[in-house]
């Protein structure tokens, strides 16, 4: 385990390395700088920005002054918001994506499993019917247009009872996170559900699930004890990607719940032309989904021991 | 049912009523000064708070809630009233202007605002290594361009001296009129010198770094998500600010912000022309002019917009009472001058009260003779195809299908319509890249030569390549002449001047659409300057 782990990591940097070089050449061709401005800015006052910020370097030496600074863990000042560091502005933003993106992973993952067990259970029933419609408008529908509809949603019922039962954008307390979790999380479920309800009821077709059945363990038992273990590694092989969705794709959400979350400010980043917090961002985003995915991958061989002496045995 | 589904929908449905619990009443009281903040729809964040390090609209508002300069901009067009100064006095020949600091102006932190946190902001300002994109503005002053160049390095030659601790002179190059207006931006805001090397590096980083001599306190600064103002205590003018606390959120969503007005999550927001149907009965929408102006400008070095009577027929072809009323639906006006309305006159009235009010008319039958011919001078028989470079917003897509139909329908003319970012649109500007393009203008003051020096040969915005001496020659008059009648009149000729050339077509005069709640007065909405003001704002009904 301790030799996967490590040769794990090893790839982790060379991608990382690659995901970095590529950017830093993509944002280097972007048109324009980032301190173009509608309102003409004087040449030698222009100079001045651009030497600040290194930029009057040939690239080559900008590109190795940069990878030596973030082999240091220094990611940089931010070029359009003056004095603000690239770190500062992740730790910022980030645990607002982060809160917003936990609670649509959550949300995704426990009612998607829950719907799943659910819809097994009840095959072909009006709990199955009613778990893939879920399953179709939370894939169909696009999150953005989900949130729309739950702000109109909210107002309707304000106007209709005069009470505002969420508020409709904006971050601070815990219910203005709900609505934001649900439209991110809606896909999850849908996915999740759709995973777990045939990934259940192959299991519940197995010999060892008809034997518990006809020793009387009661269906609470069956699922909680052989059926849900088993029946949970597609989710588990879905949570990477899932994962990586929820926190790219949350840029939309946040810009439509006025979230003041990392994903919003890094679009803006890019139209900005503020390369410092583009290749950052880039570079933290990288890392983070890499640990994600890593995280996941080790998680298969404690939940399912099988694959553990799978490669136990492949190793010998 | 399996028995650890029922507990969990028993627990589900707790969860929800637990939530609804919580809810609180919507609609749109006048709310008790004090008890709940009137919350303003910034919709863009603040690059920075660093008063010298300005360049954005954003910033501006922020600042000029928690900040004042030696004056501030009063509630009509173009007026200045004191500020930080209680008074200021010109010399005759209009050169030093010299300011008389109040004695009761404090800082947050209860020290005394003196003059020499004025000469140190405007040092810093100017200092090359702080490279202050706003530099540019303190250049009407004595030697100022050379320090900020690195021409020279030593400041006391520029024109700016402390006299005591509440008085500061400022010596020009040339008459400016309009110096005042100037001094209200916030690069001219004040820095303690003291405050800002006990902070250094963190100055203006968050909110705690800043000393306010503002009629606000910024106590809380979540980037990109909230501003909370609250009143400063050590204010001079406590007594006069009547809000308690203003909260300012940056929804840049339109849909959003108008659902947040809707359930009473915001009191005042911007919306677009799209969304003025939706509250069109409503008494809480009002449309303002912004002091803007939208334009369509050539680069008259390409081969058909090289010629004068083709770029008067691109004018003429297009109209403008169609487009405002049914394209752009946001209060718009159609503009046949360059000066908006509401930018100020010589004789205490606006401009365009005073000169000419269009220079053209929207002409289809000249349009399409004035084309013909245009194309004989240039001894061109085949089809024109041009292109036009817009933004990439919905809207900009909007005006773009219109221009082109017009263009097309009108004069035969085949336009190509070319999307790009803010950033592309500049590149291509700056090296001549393009055919026409739509941009747009605001005002920085309120004067005429805040537009009409945008097209002096060799100016930084002019990507136009046109070039005209007679031009040059007015508005160097208006830069450089102490007597506002005579500048007015220099810019009037070079305003005929463009319009009789046509490097630029203007297309409409820009209004915004505003939904405030009823209660809220006071406020200031400005066309030139910062654009909104809540120094005068209060709360009718208020219990």
């Amino acid at each position: 385990m301790t030799k996967y782990i490590l040769k794990r990591i090893m790839y982790s940097i060379i991608t990382l390395w690659l995901i970095a070089t590529i950017t830093f050449a993509l944002i280097h061709c972007l048109p324009g700088d980032p301190f173009a401005s509608a309102k003409a800015i004087p040449p030698a006052i222009k100079a001045e920005m651009m030497a600040k910020y290194g930029l009057d370097k040939p690239i080559y030496q900008q590109y190795g002054i940069y990878l030596n600074n973030l082999v240091h863990g220094n990611l940089g000042m931010s070029m359009r918001q003056r004095g603000r560091t690239v770190i500062g502005i992740i730790e910022t933003h980030f645990p607002y994506s982060l809160d917003i993106g936990l609670k649509a992973i959550i949300f995704g993952t426990v009612f998607g499993i829950l719907m799943g067990i659910i819809s097994a259970l009840n095959r072909g029933r009006k709990w199955d019917t009613f778990s893939l419609m879920i399953a179709i408008i939370g894939v169909s529908v696009p999150s953005f247009i989900l949130a729309g509809l739950f702000q109109y949603l909210v107002i309707f019922i304000g106007n209709l009872t005069g009470y505002n039962i969420l508020p409709v954008a904006g971050y601070g307390s815990f219910e203005s996170t709900i609505l934001p979790s649900i439209a991110l999380g809606l896909f999850p479920v849908a996915m999740v559900t759709r995973m777990m309800r045939a990934s259940m009821i192959e299991v519940l077709s197995q010999d060892y699930v008809k034997t518990a059945k006809a020793k009387g363990v009661s269906p609470t038992g069956i699922v909680m004890k052989h059926a849900l273990r088993n029946s949970i590694m597609p989710i588990i092989t879905y949570m990477g990607p899932m994962i990586a969705a929820i926190m790219t794709g949350s840029f939309v959400i946040e810009k439509i719940f006025a979230i003041p979350g990392l994903g919003k400010y890094f679009v803006e980043s890019i139209f900005n032309n503020d390369y410092t917090v583009v290749l950052g961002v880039t570079v933290f985003y990288a890392t983070f989904l890499t640990l994600m995915v890593l995280i996941v991958d080790i998680s298969y061989g404690f939940i399912d021991p099988r694959i553990r002496l799978h490669a136990k045995k492949e190793e010998s | 049912m399996p028995k650890f589904l029922r507990v969990v929908l028993c627990l589900a449905a707790f969860l929800l009523i637990t939530i609804f619990a919580g809810c609180g009443k919507s609609g749109s009281n006048a709310p008790v000064n004090g008890e709940k903040a009137v919350t303003f729809n910034l919709r863009a964040e603040a690059k920075t708070i660093d008063p010298q390090l300005e360049t954005d609209e954003s910033t501006s508002k922020v600042l000029a809630m928690c900040m004042e300069g030696l004056v501030r901009l009063g509630k009509k067009a173009g007026e200045v009233v004191p500020g930080a100064a209680k008074k200021w006095t010109v010399s005759k020949n209009g050169l030093v202007w010299t300011f008389y600091l109040r004695k009761d102006a404090k800082w947050s932190n209860g020290k005394s605002v003196t003059a020499n946190d004025f000469m140190f902001a405007i040092k810093r300002a100017l200092t090359p290594s702080t490279a202050a994109q706003y530099a540019y503005i303190f250049y009407y002053m004595k030697n100022a361009e050379d320090y900020n160049t690195g021409k020279i390095k030593d400041f006391s030659k520029v024109g700016l001296k402390v006299i005591n601790d509440y008085e500061i002179q400022f010596t020009l190059n040339n008459p400016v009129t309009y110096f005042a207006q100037i001094l209200a931006m916030a690069p001219a805001y004040p820095v303690n010198e003291q405050f800002y090397n006990s902070v250094k590096d963190q100055f203006a980083l968050n909110a705690k770094d800043l000393l306010y001599n503002g009629p606000y306190e910024l106590t809380s600064w979540i980037p990109n998500g909230k501003y909370k103002f609250v009143k400063n205590p050590y204010y001079w003018n406590k007594k006069n600010i009547k809000i308690d606390k203003i909260n300012f959120l940056m929804v840049d969503n339109y849909n959003t912000a108008a659902n947040m007005f809707r359930s009473g999550g915001l009191d005042m927001t911007m919306i677009t022309g799209d969304q003025i149907p939706q509250f069109k009965n409503s008494k809480d929408m009002h449309q303002l002019p912004s002091g803007g102006i939208w334009y369509l400008q050539f680069n008259v070095k390409n081969k058909f917009f090289k010629n004068l009577k083709i770029r008067k027929a691109v004018a003429m072809a297009i109209n403008r009472d169609v487009f405002c009323k049914n394209i752009a639906k946001d209060g718009s006006l159609p503009a046949r001058a360059f000066v908006p309305p509401g930018i100020a006159g010589a004789k205490g009235n606006t401009f365009r009260d005073e000169y000419a009010k269009s220079y053209f008319k929207d002409n289809v039958k000249e349009a399409q003779k004035l084309y013909k011919k245009g194309l004989a001078e240039l001894n061109y028989k085949g089809k024109v195809h041009v292109t036009l470079l817009v933004g990439q917003s919905d809207k900009d897509r909007k005006y773009a299908q219109y221009f082109q139909q017009q263009l097309f329908e009108n004069l035969g003319m085949n336009v190509s319509i070319e999307s790009n970012t803010f950033q592309g649109r500049l590149v291509k500007m700056h090296q001549g890249d393009y055919d026409m393009v739509y941009a747009g203008w605001s005002p920085d003051y309120n004067d005429p030569l805040t537009f009409m020096n945008l097209w002096i040969t060799g100016g930084g915005n002019n990507d136009t390549g046109w070039s005209n001496a007679q031009y040059d020659k007015d508005i160097n008059i208006a830069e450089t002449n102490g007597n506002n009648s005579i500048r007015m009149k220099a810019m009037a000729n070079a305003e005929k001047i463009l319009m009789s050339q046509m490097p630029v077509v203007p297309i409409t005069f820009d209004y915004r659409t505003w939904l405030i709640r009823p209660w809220l007065k006071g406020y200031v909405i400005r066309n030139a300057g910062t654009e909104i003001s809540f120094y005068w704002a209060y709360i009718a009904n208020s219990k």
